[in-house]
């Protein structure tokens, strides 16, 4: 009984949201969307390298110009990942949580 | 991106200085024609340098002359070496032959220091190539 009365005057303590919550903030920028835009940049520096070993084989540029491609790509990527082990992370430690 | 600018500026480095090594190889290869395409011997090729303006990020910072590129390849002007040889079908009315005004040994040097100036651009990469990779390691 009185862990009830408690876990009422908690719930009254929290502000309720007036609103639905959603994943839009209020200038319009999601995270979501940063999120896709960051894979999209990382997806076309992959391109890039891409482009660029085909323009090596094709006598059209230098050795270090494909490498560093693929050193940008590999860069980006490995950013890319971190951030995403850090989203998932954060994802399973609230999924951990007891409610 | 300017995670990768100073990756960009040492590339415009590695461009330029094997430009500079092709240059002086075909200095080396033609250290005794006697015939080109425009007649005469062979004249010494030089690259010159120029500095680019790099990047977004350091032209918004004013900092403009970053990285590098071969603004042109000139033509040495140095008289020829002639040399007396009679019985070459490339002789003048005296005998004497022009040879191309190339020193092997000087292109050995330029070569060489072509070739080490890569090879700093190259580790000035691997630096900055651990120090982002370092930087990613915070999140492990």
């Amino acid at each position: 009984m009185n862990d009830i009365t408690a876990y009422n005057k908690i719930q009254k303590a929290i502000p309720q949201p007036s609103a639905a919550p959603t994943a839009e903030s209020s200038n319009g920028i999601s995270f979501g969307n940063v999120l896709k835009d960051a894979i999209n940049q990382v997806n076309g520096l992959e391109v890039n390298s891409q482009n660029e070993m085909n323009k090596f084989m094709s006598d059209d540029t230098d050795l270090h110009s494909v490498m560093m491609a693929l050193e940008k790509a590999d860069i980006s990527f490995q950013v890319m990942m971190q951030v995403r082990n850090k989203i998932v992370s954060a994802y399973q430690e609230i999924m951990k949580s007891q409610v | 991106m300017s995670l990768f600018s100073a990756l960009e500026i040492n590339t415009t480095g590695l461009t330029a200085q094997r430009r500079r090594a092709e240059v002086a190889s075909s200095n080396l290869s033609n250290t005794d024609t006697t015939r080109t395409a425009e007649g005469g011997p062979y004249r010494r090729k030089d690259v010159v340098f120029q500095t680019t303006t790099f990047g977004k990020e350091l032209l918004n910072a004013n900092v403009r002359n970053q990285g590098v590129e071969v603004s042109a390849v000139v033509e040495d002007t140095t008289p020829f070496d002639r040399r007396y040889e009679p019985g070459h079908p490339d002789a003048d009315s005296d005998g004497y032959v022009s040879y191309p005004n190339v020193s092997a040994m000087e292109e050995m040097a330029n070569m060489m220091s072509a070739a080490r100036s890569y090879e700093a651009n190259i580790g000035a990469l691997s630096i900055i190539k651990t120090m982002i990779n370092r930087t990613l390691d915070l999140g492990k």
